[in-house]
């Protein structure tokens, strides 16, 4: 599996649920031949006793929430990554002697990668060249995004904002860079 | 001190969408479907309140109503965004300068191969992100705006 499919099934899931709540606006707005068959088709659902325009907006309400969701999901699953994959680099050291001093080295680097900046690591690729200043600057207001939904600190609220779709376009990129880039043998 | 606000981008994204309202405008011409022009109020982080036009389509019989609603200026790996909203759904266009956003890869500090986040981006312009293969981009036209039109609303043109 390439690591870009990494974030394939958040997006496929996300692609679904857009494409039922299409098909749900669809049933609410159609004209039914009996009010039993309209009953069969909602029964035992969150619409039933609904008006037709609050289960609409209630799934308008549902879309927003799950885009934000979205970006969560695709941002952390992007931060894993990353973290994973600078680890298992740095497990290059772990074998060296004396044994005692590089494996407490790994463990302080394995906690620092684990808890530090991801700016700090996406400046690593920008000035290696794997990634350019304008992806650099994408994955780091992605970030400052991601935060955003995350904290909702109107103190931090971000200047930019984004939407499902470029977060994942910004972060399967970064992800193809960044893994033909470390993956060299 | 007072703060120093570059109104620049603002500016230049309230003269596209209006140049874009008014392309909207001559594609539905010959369809049938009525236009009309309202102003917004947008809040973006950098500059603040402004104001905006944002348009409307509907038929006679008022059964379909879309809104073209300008986003904002400031949008990540963009130049501006402006959603058509329907009952099913939104679809957003963006504003992509020629080339669309790079990634340049070096190789001992030569470029090796500049490619584009996007592919398809001929021109500077207002384009529709694919979401299904998400890199390739569309340049909004007439064809594809009526279709984009049709998946928000189901609204069927003949």
């Amino acid at each position: 599996m390439s690591s870009v499919d990494l974030l394939l099934p958040i997006w496929e899931s996300y692609r679904l649920f857009k494409d039922s709540s299409v098909v749900t606006k669809r049933a609410l707005k159609r004209e039914w031949e009996s009010p039993e068959e309209q009953k069969y088709f909602f029964d035992g659902t969150e619409f039933r006793s609904d008006t037709m325009s609050e289960a609409a907006e209630s799934v308008d309400r549902s879309i927003q929430s799950i885009e934000d969701l979205m970006i969560l999901s695709l941002y952390a699953t992007f931060e894993r990554y990353i973290i994973e994959c600078l680890q298992e680099k740095g497990e290059a050291i772990k074998g060296k002697s004396p044994e005692w001093l590089y494996v407490k080295l790994y463990l302080r680097f394995e906690n620092s990668i684990e808890r530090g900046s991801l700016d700090e690591v996406f400046s690593w690729f920008k000035n290696a060249k794997v990634i350019d200043d304008e992806l650099c600057e994408s994955l780091k207001k992605t970030k400052t995004y991601r935060d955003w939904i995350a904290h909702r600190n109107p103190k931090r609220k971000p200047q930019e904002i984004s939407d499902p779709a470029t977060v994942y376009t910004i972060l399967s990129t970064a992800i193809e860079k960044i893994d033909s880039a470390v993956n060299i043998h | 001190m007072e703060t120093i606000v570059d109104y620049e981008k603002r500016d230049l994204f309230v003269e596209r969408v209006n140049k874009l309202i008014s392309m909207m405008q001559e594609w539905v011409q010959d369809t049938g479907l009525i236009t009309g022009i309202s102003n917004i109020e947008i809040e973006e982080t950098v500059p603040g309140k402004y104001p905006v036009n944002k348009l409307e389509i509907t038929d006679r019989a008022k059964i379909i109503s879309v809104q073209v609603i300008p986003v904002g200026a400031y949008v990540i790996a963009a130049e501006g965004r402006v959603d058509i909203k329907g009952y099913l759904g939104k679809e957003s266009v963006v504003f992509l300068k020629y080339g669309g956003p790079v990634i340049v890869s070096k190789v001992n500090r030569e470029v090796n191969k500049v490619s584009s986040l996007y592919d398809g981006i001929t021109t500077e312009g207002w384009y529709w992100i694919e979401d299904k293969r998400m890199r390739r981009a569309y340049l909004l036209d007439k064809k594809i705006f009526l279709e984009l039109v049709t998946r928000v609303s189901d609204y069927e043109f003949r």
